[in-house]
């Protein structure tokens, strides 16, 4: 037998009640997402102020702005001139005008969509690693940790969060929920089809604590995260 | 730096200690890391009143994912492979390096980054890469530092926990012919120009897998440096190793367990990168690897699930919580267990994994206080398992005659009341004379180095009968 089939029917065989159909699974676990609902991680209120607290808590630099166009002035001084920036495919982006303020910034800025990143196309993975600035939209906000969801599509590659030395996330105010449980149901429609390879929830900029447990950004991935929660996307 | 010689293997637990007991550098270096995790734990466990009962469902979920381990791995596979992931299985240590080798040796066996997995450590997968004739890097700073030293790693979510910056500032200016500093911030850049260079080149990554969620063959990886998440984007083949006890049935459960995981490892609310893969990358995705294998491994784990003790052991989520709260694990750091998973767990499911023979002396090295059992976010009753392998390992063992008749006679004597209380008024008298004498109570261990407490005047039962009299009076 095959190691696949051998596994199979050890756990066959050893249940703790091998009888159990599939229906007093099902029930079983529907007790148990009772008991999960009815935590107190899950009851917390979608408030701005904790997660602006909390991400600030994690190392994340944290702005709010009250519309898009002060979003767009803030970012235009935060990043300064001759940059080298990559954006994510985002109306929110398109909104803000985002390209021309940088060009007007003299700093060079390419689309995700510009470039495939495979592992041929080794002059492109150099030029993400060499950015300045990688800027996305976060998908939600968790107000009880201050971390955020992104996800890889085709309008942002999984890199542009993970190589330049910023990560600049911009997060309307709306996409914040409590915590990770009012996000679930987002990480299975994402899991799904027609969603994504990879949802990262991110929660500060990278960092170790592996040398005597002195905290250190900035390991492998951005050594800043800096996120932009903006009240007023109309 | 102190040099250990003995080899790091269960069976020489005995000599493992006694090297590491009396290095003060190590120990202080163990103290201050267990503790700070400590603190810091304690700080974000605060956030929720009911984090006992937070504990008590997530036993109750992973004791019904291991009560149908069979049809939630069914489910994960079939969701995994309907998302393009490729799923392979694995009886042993040796059939799993041969599966995950021989993926990469198709895609030209040349460099092969790592990120960190305990279950990696435990089929020595890096070692066998190496054999096979590929580059295999640890990208994880803590794994690289001990990759770079040639050891094991000494704590399950801290590799390098046993070493001081001063330590790594002199390998590292050793071994990458860097000027020396023991600035962990400078030794930090340092690890990440040589490993970002890695990352671009590498053709396979391999990595663990913190969470399986069975509803839609998704893996999940936690970290905080990024390293997971290049190691799983970059190159052009992602292979994840896993043991099938990470299965969770669904996302809900997923956010519970990564409440409760970030914490009680590290002190974090979330760690810095937590990610959720499904499948390899979709057409319109513009980077992610584009063939992702998933081995699910068993080594030991149908048997441990198999025995109504010790399947608890298969609940264990990896935080370390129960090492650093350790008071012997704090004394002793991870090396000095043998094994790559060490402390209160480790000393479970090792006897499991290598087989009893080799690990017999792990589980006797805890002094059973059950601070384990109270900080387990998953509420593995680890003393008491210790208790189920001493037991068990007790009753097998031949010879130690002296104990067996010191046992003996305690029975007979304990079993008859006026023996006892004439035996203990024995003791009592003579017990202050061993204590004076230089001969004094030389037990093998435990005498050497102490003095014998002082016994009391009066026996329990004598304060008792006292008390009772007092208040008849009263």
């Amino acid at each position: 037998m095959s190691a696949r089939e051998n596994l199979y029917a050890a756990l066959a065989g050893m249940s703790a009640e091998p009888s159990a159909s599939d229906m007093e699974k099902g029930a079983a676990l529907q007790s148990l997402q009772h008991r999960l609902r009815a935590l107190e991680f899950g009851k917390r209120g979608a408030d701005v102020d904790l997660f602006l607290f909390r991400a600030a808590e994690a190392g994340t630099k944290v702005h709010r702005c009250s519309s898009l166009q002060e979003a767009a002035s803030l970012l235009s001084t935060h990043i300064g001139t001759g940059k080298h920036c990559i954006l994510a495919s985002d109306p929110l982006i398109d909104r803000m005008e985002l390209s021309r303020i940088l060009a007007g910034n003299q700093c060079h800025s390419i689309r995700v969509t510009d470039a495939d990143l495979g592992v041929h196309n080794a002059d492109a993975r150099h030029g993400y690693a060499a950015a300045d600035f990688g800027i996305t939209v976060a998908q939600a906000g968790l107000a009880d940790s201050g971390a955020i969801l992104i996800s890889s599509s085709q309008n942002e590659s999984r890199s542009v969060s993970l190589l330049p030395v910023e990560h600049v996330a911009l997060l309307p105010a709306d996409r914040i929920v409590p915590s990770l449980l009012q996000a679930a149901p987002m990480l299975r429609a994402m899991a799904g089809d027609g969603g994504t390879s990879a949802a990262t929830l991110v929660g500060g900029p990278s960092k170790t604590a592996d040398i005597e447990k002195v905290l250190v950004t900035g390991v492998h991935g951005p050594a800043v995260l800096t996120i932009i929660v903006i009240e007023n996307t109309v | 730096m102190t040099k250990f010689t003995t080899p790091i293997e269960p069976e020489n637990i005995k000599l493992l200690i006694a090297e590491r007991i009396h290095d003060p550098q190590l120990r202080g270096n163990i103290a201050r890391a267990t503790k700070t995790s400590l603190v810091k734990r304690a700080v974000v466990v605060e956030d929720f009143p009911d984090w006992e009962e937070m504990r008590g469902v997530a036993h109750d979920i992973k004791r019904h994912v291991m009560d149908n381990a069979g049809k939630y791995l069914a489910q994960f596979e079939e969701r995994a492979s309907s998302a393009g992931a490729q799923v392979h299985f694995a009886a042993d240590a040796e059939q799993a390096s041969r599966i995950v080798c021989d993926i990469a040796a198709r895609h030209g066996r040349r460099v092969a980054v790592k990120s960190k997995s305990m279950t990696g450590e435990e089929i020595d997968l890096t070692h066998a890469l190496e054999r096979a004739g590929l580059e295999a890097i640890e990208t994880d700073l803590g794994e690289y530092i001990i990759q770079l030293a040639g050891e094991p790693p000494s704590h399950i979510t801290a590799p390098a926990l046993h070493k001081s910056r001063g330590e790594i500032g002199q390998l590292f200016a050793e071994k990458l012919g860097i000027a020396y500093s023991d600035d962990p911030e400078y030794l930090t850049k340092v690890a990440r120009r040589i490993l970002r260079e890695d990352f671009l080149r590498a053709d396979v990554g391999v990595s663990g897998v913190n969470f399986a969620v069975a509803e839609s063959g998704s893996i999940c990886i936690v970290e905080n440096e990024g390293n997971a998440r290049l190691s799983t984007t970059m190159p052009k083949v992602h292979i994840a190793v896993m043991g099938f006890e990470k299965l969770l049935p669904d996302f809900e459960s997923l956010s519970l367990f990564l409440n409760m995981l970030g914490r009680s490892a590290t002190g974090q609310r979330i760690t810095c990168y937590t990610s959720v893969l499904t499948g390899p990358r979709r057409a319109g995705e513009h980077d992610g690897p584009e063939e992702l294998h998933i081995v699910v491994l068993d080594n030991g784990r149908t048997r441990m699930l198999s025995d109504p003790q010790l399947r608890e052991a298969l609940f264990c989520i990896r935080c370390g919580a129960c090492m650093n709260v350790c008071p012997v694990y704090q004394k002793i750091g991870g090396h000095g267990y043998g094994s790559i998973y060490p402390g209160p767990i480790g000393s479970i499911i090792t006897p499991v994994f290598r087989g009893v023979e080799r690990a017999a002396a792990m589980p006797f090295a805890s002094s059973l206080c059950g601070a384990c059992s109270e900080i387990c976010p998953v509420r593995i009753d680890l003393h008491h398992l210790l208790m189920t392998w001493r037991e068990r390992i007790s009753e097998k063992r031949q010879g130690k005659i002296a104990e067996r008749i010191a046992m003996r006679l305690f029975q007979f004597i304990a079993a008859r009341t006026a023996y006892f209380d004439f035996s203990g008024r024995l003791f009592r008298m003579f017990a202050p004379l061993l204590r004076d004498s230089d001969r004094g109570l030389r037990t093998p261990v435990w005498g050497r180095t102490r003095a014998f407490p002082a016994p009391p005047e009066k026996s329990f039962k004598q304060l008792w009968a006292e008390k009772i009299e007092r208040e008849g009076e009263a």
